[in-house]
């Protein structure tokens, strides 16, 4: 029998919801966590115990149909249920439920990309299609479509577009590019969001709004419904492509490089989710901290520099790519080349100029939406795994990245840690994303990166910034930062919770959002 | 030109390894295990920089050991418990994503990619 129940449930009423669902699903993917396969569902990367999130089992519905009666069965067992899609979004919580004993709904099984249409350019996937599974099944048909993946390229087109991620070619903004989704409410009934909701209907992945309001982004960094398929616009495959990276000799050209960057990102003359990132989250690809430093602490300047030179790596490193057609990527080459020789000692850099390097590689194949997991070198800089993603927004404005660079680096050299980080460029604003990096193997450098987390997000409110998406740690954290007008905003989104799942059995405490009854203190 | 509810790679996959099973034979399990790798573990286990899993191996084994796939030192038992358990800077593989079925060519590819024989 497993040892883990969810909160305020019996044995016996776990027993009983158990057998409901195996007879739905089968035996083997009804998985309770005296079973080792449990071990699949760990977050394995956070600073805080992994019994924190253990789920006390995972069900793995195959079809639609079983998750309706999948929910069904949790809505009259009273049973909390976590829906995953890949459960690869590891930086900010993996497989895991929100709290211990919560039951992990795992939609990898629903693998199928159910439609490509090539004359209007769109995708109708289910939750488990992953961005591998999506490239492969657009090779293998010859598709003149491209996909947009995620830096985790082990990760899911739905969970990421869910989750609010970005990825890197010009249909970067995941959730823009989102059009039409089907959810299972919490009693188990079936809805499909706009032109979706007509009978006989085609439009269901071409037109976003329907009729009356619309609803899609309640399905996203919530607990509302279990969706199940959503629709996607694709990106035509361009002509041309021309990726390229501009190197900075200073820190301090971020500034410049920031302003100068975002009338290129506003006139779409760089379509795409552009990115510069700073010197140590390039060099994870080539060493490792312990080459150039055995004490505890961030790395001095001294070292970055003999780091940068020793790799030939700029203090920030500018990525983007130009698409269309090749005389008109070529003039508004032009542009950006005479925009970006501005800068003192920028270097601005070729595909050609950089054959085997493995950093430009990686960067110009997510850019044309190709799924690869490079990025994760950056888990061998310090050894031992941890590590959690603080992302701030800010306007793209080169005073906001100076400010946010040195506020965050600050903190983290406070509590030991090196900052690497990057600024993803999208409309007009920017993602700051910190990886935090410990080894989650130290209890002490785990406390630290927790402490240092939480410190972050207090200092970033207080300036007026707020995290995009975070790990399951710190969802009620970040989600008090949001309380403009006494709440209203949460207090919102709790009503909303109310009506559409009075059981209070989805996703309990999913991005701070709590049933009735329910407070972050209870479950922790 | 619309395609619609074509199989996905993970049916064709399942489809081969009732084949294999049926079949016992060794090196459609091994081809059927490589397809695996090459689906789930070569993004990290690849050869040269930009796999972070062969970058970690090469300092902490040597080049020699960085790539896994026809080490003599590992066993497919070993391989199976790393996969449903993670390790260290690897996580975890849910049964949802690599079947026990799937798992076995796995450990079998990457233990004898030659489709000898292995020890349990």
């Amino acid at each position: 029998m497993n040892a883990k129940l969810p909160r305020g449930v019996s044995k016996e009423q776990f027993a009983s919801a158990m057998n409901a669902m195996r007879k739905v699903v089968g035996n083997q993917w009804v998985i309770v966590d005296d079973n080792p396969l449990i071990a699949g569902y760990m977050d394995t990367y956070s600073a805080a115990p992994v019994s924190s999130t253990a789920a006390s089992a995972a069900v793995c519905p195959a079809s639609v149909e079983e998750v309706q009666q999948i929910v069904k069965i949790a809505h009259s067992h009273r049973i909390p249920i976590w829906s995953i899609a890949t459960g690869r979004n590891f930086a900010y919580g993996g497989p895991a439920p929100r709290s211990a004993g919560q039951v992990v709904l795992d939609l990898r099984r629903m693998n199928r990309v159910l439609e490509v249409n090539t004359e209007l350019g769109y995708a109708i996937v289910e939750p488990g299609v992953g961005y591998v599974d999506f490239y492969n099944y657009m090779q293998k048909h010859k598709l003149p479509y491209w996909i947009d993946c995620a830096a985790n390229g082990m990760g899911g087109v739905m969970g990421n577009t869910l989750d609010h991620g970005v990825g890197y070619t010009a249909y970067g903004d995941h959730l823009l590019m989102q059009c039409g989704m089907e959810v299972v409410m919490s009693d188990g009934s079936l809805m499909r969001t706009g032109m979706g909701a007509l009978p006989n209907s085609t439009c269901f992945p071409l037109y976003k709004y329907g009729y009356g309001p619309y609803i899609d982004g309640l399905f996203t960094q919530s607990n509302f419904g279990v969706v199940t398929k959503i629709g996607l616009w694709l990106m035509p495959e361009p002509p041309a492509f021309k990726p390229f990276k501009v190197q900075f000799e200073s820190e301090d050209d971020l500034y410049q490089a920031t302003e100068l960057m975002l009338p290129l990102k506003i006139n779409m003359i760089i379509p795409n989710a552009a990115i510069t990132t700073h010197l140590l989250w390039e060099a994870s690809l080539f060493t490792t901290k312990h080459e150039w430093s055995s004490g505890p602490g961030a790395l001095p300047q001294s070292t970055l520099r003999r780091i940068a030179e020793k790799f030939d790596i700029g203090m920030w490193n500018f990525y983007a790519a130009l698409y269309g057609m090749p005389e008109v990527v070529e003039e508004n080459w032009k542009l950006v080349e005479a925009t970006f020789q501005k800068i003192k000692g920028a270097k601005i850099i070729l595909g050609e100029d950089r054959k085997g390097d493995p950093s430009f590689d990686y960067r110009a194949r997510l850019m044309r939406g190709e799924p690869n997991l490079t990025e994760f070198s950056l888990l061998n800089w310090v050894g031992g795994g941890g590590h959690i993603n603080f992302s701030p927004i800010s306007p793209a404005s080169g005073d906001d990245a100076m400010k946010q660079f040195h506020m965050i680096r600050q903190v983290c050299e406070k509590y030991g840690f090196d900052y690497i980080g990057e600024f993803v460029i999208g409309w007009r604003e920017q993602h700051h994303i910190l990886m935090l990096m410990f080894n989650r193997y130290d209890a002490d450098e785990s406390k630290r990166a927790h402490d240092c987390f939480a410190q972050l997000i207090d200092d970033a409110a207080a300036q007026g910034y707020g995290e995009y998406r975070t790990n399951l740690h710190f969802m009620d954290a970040i989600a008090e930062t949001y309380n403009a007008n006494d709440g209203a905003l949460l207090k919102m989104h709790r009503r909303v919770k109310r009506a559409l799942d009075p059981a209070g059995i989805l996703a309990p405490g999913k991005n701070g959002i709590w049933p009735i009854g329910e407070t972050p203190e209870t479950e922790s | 030109m619309i395609v619609r509810r074509t199989l996905t790679a993970a049916a064709l996959i399942a489809m081969m390894i009732v084949g294999t099973a049926h079949a016992g034979d060794m090196k459609n399990s091994v081809s059927h295990g490589e397809q695996i790798f090459n689906t789930q573990c070569i993004f990290c286990h690849g050869q040269g920089l930009g796999h972070p899993a062969w970058q970690m191996l090469a300092l902490k084994k040597g080049k020699a050991k960085a790539y896994i796939v026809g080490r003599t030192d590992l066993t497919p038992l070993y391989i199976k418990h790393v996969v449903r358990n993670g390790l260290i800077e690897m996580p975890p593989f849910r049964v949802s994503q690599i079947s026990n079925p799937d798992l076995d060519a796995l450990a079998q590819y990457i233990t004898h990619p030659d489709g000898a024989q292995s020890a349990k």
